[in-house]
C-alpha cells in the first residue's frame, strides 16, 4: 500500500476535474432547472482549441486557456438561445434534454471534421517529468498538482463572486427565487444566460487542464461528461458544496478500483454510486430534502 | 368500438412484405431493410416508455446487448438453437428492464435520464470484461445459421423474418396503448398525481410500460445478432440510445407509422448518401433541434397535418355547411351548461344507474344527526419542516351530507384534503372512513371509496373527455390481463365496451355528453371543472373531495355545479366541499367547518357560521370589540 | 400617481380580473379587500409585470407599464411585497436589502448605500440585530418587516403590499399595520391588498372591494367600515 498517497493524489486530481464540470451543471440548475448535457462536449472543444493554439501553433498556454474561455463564451450563448431558451418557454424536460444532448453531437461531429477522430497528445506546460514529494515517498505529475490548484482557485473565485458582489448575490437571488428576484429588478433572463457562459467556460478550461493527463480528441468529452453529471447527483445537484464532494469522491473511487479491482471497471464505480444515492437518498449525499407541494 | 377499422393501418404495411420480390440487392434487403424493421422494435418499445409514458430512456442500446449477447452466448456456449433462445433473450431483457424501470418511479427529467445512461454504461463495462462469456471486445462471431425446417431464413429470407417480427411488435403494441393500459400510460405522463388519485397505480404502470418495452428490444436483440452475424459490445454505445431517441422523435411519437419513418430515415439517410456520412451526426443533431421545436409531432405529425388539411379543403368544396362544425372549434355557450330538465331526470336516474356502489354498512341514503361518521378525522395533524398546518383537526362527514369545509387563505384546507386522499402522509392522528382505518397511496384510497377533484384543475389535456372519465373507470377492468388484450379476448373486449357505455353516461350527467370526443384541453374553464366531477364519479365514490369546484367560473358555471351537487347528494353521495364563493358554500351545505391557522375554530350549520363572531373574525380581522355597528349587530 | 383602467387578465381559461379600474393619488394609502381568491394578488402581479393582461391600462405618472418585464417595472419605481413575503431565504439580511437597491447599484455610492441601511435598520431595529443573519431563519413577522424594508430599499414611488398579515399571529399584525401607519405619515405612496378588511380600513385613505374579479363595493376607508355589504362580501349574502 505504499503508493496509497499517490493513488489518493491522482483521484484527488481527477475528482477535482469532474468537480469543475459538475460545478458546472450545479450552477445552471440552480437558475433554470436546466443543465447541459453536452458538457463534455464543451469541455472536449475548450481542450481542442487550446491544444490547436499552444501545442500545435506554439502559442503561449496561456493564449491556449484564452482560446479556451472564448469558445466556453461563445458555445454558451448558442447553447442558451438553441436550446435553452425555446424549453424554458415550454417547460418540459424532454426538450431540453433532448436539444443539449443534439447540440452535443453536433459540436462532436465539428470536432471530427476540424481536428479528426485521433487523439492527440498534449504536453504539460510543466513537462512529465514526476515530482518527488516528501522525500520521495509520493511521486506526481506536476499538471495533476496544477489541476488541484487551478481547480480550487476557479471554485474559490466563483464563491467570492457569489457571496461578495452583486451580480452574484443575484444569481443567487435569481436560483432561490425568480419572480422574487423579478420584483427587485433583476433581469432573470439574464442572468440565467450569465450562469450558462460562466458554466461553459469552466468546461472549457477543465478540457485544458485535464487535457495532458488524458489524450485529447473529439471522443474525450462524453464520458467526461457523463460522469461528472453522476458525481453531481451523487453529491446533491442542487448543494454546490455536494457537488465538489461528489466529484472527489467519484475519482477517488474510480482510482482505487482501477488499482485494486480492475482497469477495466474503473468507469462503473460513479454509476453504481449513482444508482445507490438516487435509491437511498435522491437528493444527494448532501442535498436537502424538499417538501414537495401540489 | 370498431375493431376491424384499428387493424387497417397494419394491413396497410403488409405489401412491403414482397419488396424481396422487386428488389433482389441484398444490400439493401438484408443490410438496409431487415435493419429498419429490427429498429422498428426498438423504437416501438421505446415509444411506449417515452413517447406514452413520458420517460426518457437513454438506456436502450443497453437493453438492446443485453437481448442480443443474451441469445449469442445461448447458441455459441451451449449449442442452443437460436428458435430456442428467442424466449430466453426476451425473458432476459424484460428483467433488465425492471432495473432500468425502477428509478423511473420515483426520478424524473434529467434524474432519470442519467440513470438510464448509467444503466448502458455499465451494460457496455460487464460485456467488455466478462471476457469468458462474451468473449470482451473481440465480440461473438460464432453465430449460427438461421433456418426454419428445411427453409434457410439467412440473406434476403432474413428479411422476411425481422418484417413478421416488426408486425407482430406492432400489433401487440397497439393492443396495449388502445386500452386502459394506453389511457393509464398518458394520464401518468400528463398529470401523475390526478392520475393516481383516479385509482392508477403508478408503481404497476410505469413499471409495466418498462418491462413490455424491454422485452419488445429483447426480441430485437435476439435478431440483430444475425445482421452481421457478431455480437460485440461497440455496437451497443451511448451513442445508439441516442440514435434510437433521434428515430422516435424524428418519425413521430405515439405513432406506428411515426415509428417506421423514424428508423427508415435514419438508417437509410446515411447509407444512400455516401458523401454526407462524414456528417451524418451533424444532420442528425440538427434535424433532432428542429423537430423538438418546430414539428413537435414529428414527421408523422407534419403528414398528418397536411393531410388534415388537404381533407378538410376537400369536405369545404363538397359541402359548406359541415365546415361550420369542423371538429377543433367548440360549440361554445349554444350548450346550456346543464341539461334541459326532461332531460335532467333522466340524468339522475342515470347517475343511479351508474353508481353502483353499495353504501357501507349503517349508512341510508338521508342525514340523520344520529348515523355514524362516513369520514371521521381525529387528532389530524400534519407539519412541514417546523410549521404545523393542520393541528389536531376533528372531522366528521355524515353519510349523505354535504359538508364544507372553509377558511381563509393558508387555513389548511387544501393540505386538508390532500391528506384525505393520500397525497400527503400526515405527522400525527388518524383518519376513520367507514369505520375503518384509512391510509396508503392516493390509488389505494381511490379504491376504498373517496374521489376527488383538484383547486387547480388537473385534467389530462390532450385526451379525449371520455378518456378523461374512462381513467377514473379503471378500477372496473381489474380482471383484464396482459394476456387477454394481446388476445383480444372477448372479455376485454366487453369491459371496454361497458367501461365506454358507462363513462358516456357520466358524461351526459355533468351536461358534457355532447362533447365526449372532444379534446379536454380545448373545454371552457367551468366545462373542465364539470369533467373533473364525472372523472371523479366514475371511481364509485361514497365520498367526494371537492377543492374549490367554482373558483374561477362564471355565474352560470356555478349555478350549473350547485345542482350538479345537488344531484350527487340525492343520489346518496357524501361530499366535503372546500369553496370561497360563500353564496354556493350557504346554499348547498348541510353543515360547514371553519378552519383557522390550521385549526377548526367554527363548525355549525351556514346560518350559524354567518353569524360566528370568532368566523368574522378570522375573515374580516376585527377584534370583537371593534366590530363595526353591522357587523356588530348581527353577532 | 398610479392608474388602473379597465384591466382583465385570464389564466388560460380562467378570467382572473375583470374590468378592474382604480387609482392611487399621489401620498395616499389605498385599500383592496376581499376573500381569498378574489383576484387581489393576481391585481399586483399584472402592475409589477409578472403577469401579462389581456386587456387595460396600468400607468404610473401617466407613463404605461403595461407588458413590461418585471425587472423594468421595478426600474420605472413600483416597489412590490410579494404575497408571503418571498424573502431571499439563503441569503442574509443585509443581503435581502442590498438586492432591494439593485436597481439603482451603478449609482449608489458605498457611503449612501449604507446611510440607507441604516435608515432601514432605524425604521427596524430587529433587523439590524439579526443583519448578518439568513434570512430564513427569522421569524414570520421580521420576515415581513424584512421584505417590506427590501421594497424600500428600491425608493419607490409607489408601494404594493400583497396581504402583509397572512400567517401572522394577531399582535404581530398590529405591529406590521403600525408601520404602514408610519410609512404612510412619510408620504409614501401605496396599495395594500389584504383579506382582513377591517385592519386595512383601519389605515387606509380609501377602499376598493374586489370579489370574484371584479371591484364590487368602493369608498372612503370610514365609510366601507360601516357598509353591511363588506362583510356580505366575506361570508355570503343570508341563505332562505
Amino acid at each position: 500500500m505504499s503508493d496509497l498517497p499517490q493513488l489518493i493524489l491522482s483521484g484527488v486530481a481527477l475528482g477535482m476535474i469532474y468537480a469543475l464540470l459538475a460545478f458546472g451543471y450545479n450552477i445552471t440548475f440552480l437558475t433554470s432547472r436546466t443543465l447541459n448535457f453536452a458538457q463534455g462536449e464543451f469541455l472536449m472543444l475548450g481542450a481542442l482549441v487550446a491544444f490547436s493554439i499552444s501545442v500545435v501553433h506554439k502559442h503561449n498556454y496561456l493564449l491556449g486557456i484564452g482560446g479556451a474561455l472564448l469558445i466556453g463564451i461563445v458555445l454558451a450563448v448558442i447553447l442558451e438561445r438553441t436550446a435553452i431558451r425555446p424549453a424554458l418557454r415550454t417547460k418540459s424536460d424532454v426538450s431540453w434534454i433532448l436539444a443539449t444532448t443534439a447540440l452535443g453531437i453536433i459540436a462532436r461531429n465539428v470536432a471530427e471534421r476540424v481536428w479528426g477522430t485521433d487523439d492527440y497528445r498534449f504536453p504539460s506546460p510543466l513537462g512529465n517529468a514526476p515530482l518527488s514529494l516528501a522525500g520521495g515517498a509520493v511521486r506526481v505529475l506536476p499538471q495533476e498538482l496544477l489541476i488541484i490548484g487551478a481547480a480550487a482557485v476557479i471554485m474559490i473565485s466563483f464563491e467570492l463572486f457569489r457571496r461578495g458582489t452583486i451580480l452574484g448575490k443575484a444569481v443567487t437571488a435569481v436560483a432561490t427565487d425568480k419572480d422574487a428576484a423579478a420584483l427587485q429588478g433583476i433581469n432573470v433572463a439574464l442572468i440565467i444566460t450569465l450562469s450558462f457562459v460562466i458554466s461553459s467556460v469552466i468546461a472549457a478550461v477543465a478540457g485544458v487542464l485535464v487535457g495532458p493527463l488524458t489524450l485529447v480528441g473529439a471522443g474525450m468529452g462524453i464520458l467526461l461528461g457523463v460522469k461528472a453529471f453522476a458525481a453531481a447527483i451523487i453529491g446533491g445537484l442542487e448543494s454546490g458544496l455536494g457537488v465538489v464532494a461528489g466529484g472527489l469522491i467519484l475519482g477517488l473511487c474510480e482510482q482505487f478500483t482501477a488499482r485494486f479491482i480492475s482497469t477495466g471497471y474503473k468507469d462503473t464505480p460513479g454509476f453504481v454510486l449513482l444508482i445507490l444515492v438516487l435509491l437511498l437518498k435522491p437528493a444527494g449525499l448532501f442535498g436537502k430534502r424538499s417538501i414537495k407541494k401540489v | 368500438m370498431m375493431p376491424f377499422r384499428r387493424y387497417i393501418p397494419l394491413l396497410a404495411l403488409l405489401p412491403f412484405v414482397l419488396v424481396p420480390l422487386f428488389v433482389s440487392d441484398t444490400y439493401i434487403v438484408h443490410g438496409v431493410l431487415a435493419k429498419v424493421c429490427i429498429y422498428v422494435i426498438v423504437v416501438a418499445g421505446l415509444d411506449l416508455v417515452s413517447g406514452y409514458s413520458g420517460d426518457i430512456s437513454v438506456g436502450h442500446a443497453g437493453l438492446l446487448a443485453v437481448g442480443a449477447y443474451t441469445s449469442a452466448i445461448l447458441c455459441w456456449k451451449l449449442q442452443w438453437n437460436w428458435w430456442g433462445t428467442v424466449p430466453v433473450s426476451i425473458l432476459f431483457t424484460a428483467l433488465a428492464g425492471v432495473l432500468l424501470g425502477v428509478p423511473a418511479l420515483r426520478l424524473a427529467g434529467p434524474y432519470l435520464a442519467m440513470t438510464t445512461i448509467a444503466f448502458g454504461l455499465i451494460v457496455q463495462t460487464i460485456v467488455n470484461e466478462s471476457e469468458k462469456l462474451t468473449k470482451g471486445s473481440t465480440g461473438i462471431t460464432e453465430i449460427p445459421r438461421l433456418r426454419l425446417g428445411s427453409l434457410s431464413l439467412e440473406s434476403n429470407n432474413f428479411y422476411y423474418l425481422t418484417f413478421v417480427a416488426m408486425v407482430l411488435v406492432l400489433y401487440l403494441k397497439r393492443q396495449v396503448v388502445f386500452s386502459f393500459w394506453g389511457r393509464a400510460f398518458e394520464a401518468l405522463k400528463e398529470n401523475p398525481l390526478a392520475a393516481e388519485c383516479s385509482g392508477v397505480s403508478r408503481y404497476r404502470f410505469k413499471l409495466g410500460a418498462f418491462i413490455i418495452s424491454a422485452a419488445f428490444t429483447g426480441l430485437a436483440g435476439a435478431l440483430f445478432i444475425h445482421l452481421n452475424k457478431y455480437c460485440g459490445p461497440l455496437s451497443f454505445s451511448l451513442q445508439f440510445s441516442i440514435d434510437f431517441l433521434i428515430m422516435l422523435i424524428l418519425g413521430g411519437t405515439r405513432s406506428m407509422f411515426g415509428n417506421i419513418i423514424g428508423a427508415f430515415i435514419v438508417v437509410f439517410v446515411p447509407d444512400f448518401f455516401n458523401n454526407i456520412a462524414e456528417y451524418q451526426l451533424m444532420i442528425f443533431g440538427g434535424l433532432l433541434l428542429f423537430t423538438l421545436y418546430f414539428l413537435p409531432g414529428g414527421i408523422i405529425g407534419l403528414i398528418n397535418l397536411l393531410a388534415r388539411s388537404v381533407g378538410a379543403l376537400f369536405r369545404r368544396r363538397r359541402d359548406a355547411v359541415v365546415t361550420a362544425a369542423t371538429p377543433r372549434t367548440f360549440p361554445g355557450e349554444q350548450l346550456s351548461p346543464v341539461p334541459e330538465v326532461a332531460h335532467q331526470d333522466a340524468a339522475t336516474m342515470q347517475l343511479q344507474a351508474v353508481y353502483r356502489r353499495s353504501l357501507p354498512a349503517g349508512t341510508g341514503s338521508s342525514g340523520h344527526e344520529a348515523a355514524a361518521a362516513l369520514l371521521k378525522t381525529e387528532e389530524l395533524t400534519i407539519a412541514f419542516g417546523g410549521l404545523v398546518a393542520v393541528n389536531k383537526l376533528e372531522l366528521d362527514v355524515r353519510p349523505g351530507e354535504v359538508h364544507a369545509l372553509i377558511g381563509p387563505n393558508g387555513s389548511g384546507k387544501s393540505t386538508t384534503i390532500n391528506m384525505l386522499s393520500g397525497v400527503y402522509r400526515p405527522t400525527g392522528g388518524r383518519i376513520r372512513f367507514a369505520d375503518l382505518p384509512l391510509g396508503g397511496a392516493p390509488h389505494n384510497i381511490s379504491r376504498a371509496g373517496i374521489a376527488r377533484t383538484f383547486q387547480n384543475v388537473a385534467l389530462f389535456g390532450d385526451m379525449t373527455l371520455l378518456d378523461n372519465v374512462l381513467v377514473g373507470l379503471h378500477h372496473t377492468f381489474s380482471r383484464i390481463t396482459l394476456l387477454d388484450l394481446f388476445t383480444a379476448s372477448p372479455r376485454a373486449r366487453r369491459e371496454e365496451r361497458a367501461a365506454r357505455a358507462r363513462a358516456q353516461l357520466l358524461l351526459e350527467f355533468v351536461g358534457l355528453g355532447d362533447l365526449a370526443n372532444e379534446r379536454a384541453r380545448n373545454l371552457p374553464y367551468g366545462k373542465q371543472r364539470l369533467l373533473e366531477i364525472a372523472r371523479a364519479l366514475a371511481q364509485n365514490p361514497a365520498l367526494v373531495l371537492l377543492d374549490e369546484p367554482a373558483a374561477g367560473c362564471t355565474a352560470g358555471e356555478i349555478s350549473a355545479i350547485d345542482k350538479i351537487i345537488g344531484k350527487m347528494k340525492a343520489a346518496g353521495l357524501s361530499i366535503l366541499l372546500i369553496e370561497h364563493h360563500m353564496d354556493l358554500v350557504m346554499n348547498v351545505s348541510d353543515r360547514v367547518s371553519v378552519l383557522d391557522f390550521g385549526q377548526k375554530i367554527a363548525s355549525g350549520t351556514p346560518a350559524e357560521i354567518q353569524r360566528n363572531e370568532r368566523v368574522i373574525s378570522a375573515y374580516l380581522g376585527a377584534p370583537a370589540d371593534e366590530l363595526p355597528p353591522a357587523a356588530a349587530a348581527a353577532v | 400617481m398610479l392608474q388602473i383602467r379597465d384591466l382583465s387578465v385570464s389564466y388560460g381559461p380562467v378570467r382572473a380580473l375583470q374590468g378592474v379600474s382604480l387609482s392611487v393619488p399621489e401620498g395616499k394609502l389605498v385599500c383592496v379587500i376581499g376573500s381569498n381568491g378574489a383576484g387581489k394578488t393576481t391585481l399586483l402581479r399584472t402592475i409589477s409585470g409578472l403577469l401579462t393582461p389581456g386587456s387595460g391600462e396600468v400607468t404610473l405618472r401617466g407613463q404605461s407599464l403595461l407588458r413590461q418585464p418585471p425587472h423594468r417595472v421595478a426600474r420605472r419605481g413600483v416597489g412590490h411585497v410579494p404575497e408571503n413575503r418571498r424573502v431571499f431565504p439563503d441569503q442574509s439580511v443585509q443581503d435581502n436589502l442590498i438586492l432591494g437597491a439593485y436597481t439603482r447599484m451603478g449609482k449608489l455610492k458605498r457611503d449612501a448605500l449604507n446611510a440607507e441601511l441604516e435608515g432601514i435598520y432605524t425604521t427596524f431595529p430587529r433587523l439590524k440585530e439579526r443583519r448578518q443573519q439568513l434570512a430564513g431563519t427569522l421569524s414570520g413577522g421580521e420576515q415581513q418587516m424584512l421584505a417590506i424594508g427590501r421594497a424600500l430599499m428600491l425608493n419607490p414611488a409607489v408601494l404594493l403590499l400583497d396581504e402583509p398579515s397572512m400567517g401572522l399571529a394577531p399582535i404581530i399584525i398590529d405591529e406590521v399595520f403600525r408601520q404602514l401607519q408610519a410609512l404612510k405619515a412619510r408620504g409614501l405612496t401605496m396599495l395594500l391588498v389584504e383579506q382582513l378588511a377591517y385592519r386595512a380600513l383601519g389605515v387606509a385613505d380609501y377602499g376598493y372591494v374586489i370579489e370574484h374579479g371584479r371591484i364590487e363595493i368602493e369608498g372612503p376607508a370610514a365609510q366601507l367600515r360601516a357598509d353591511p355589504r363588506v362583510q356580505a362580501a366575506y361570508l355570503g349574502h343570508s341563505s332562505t
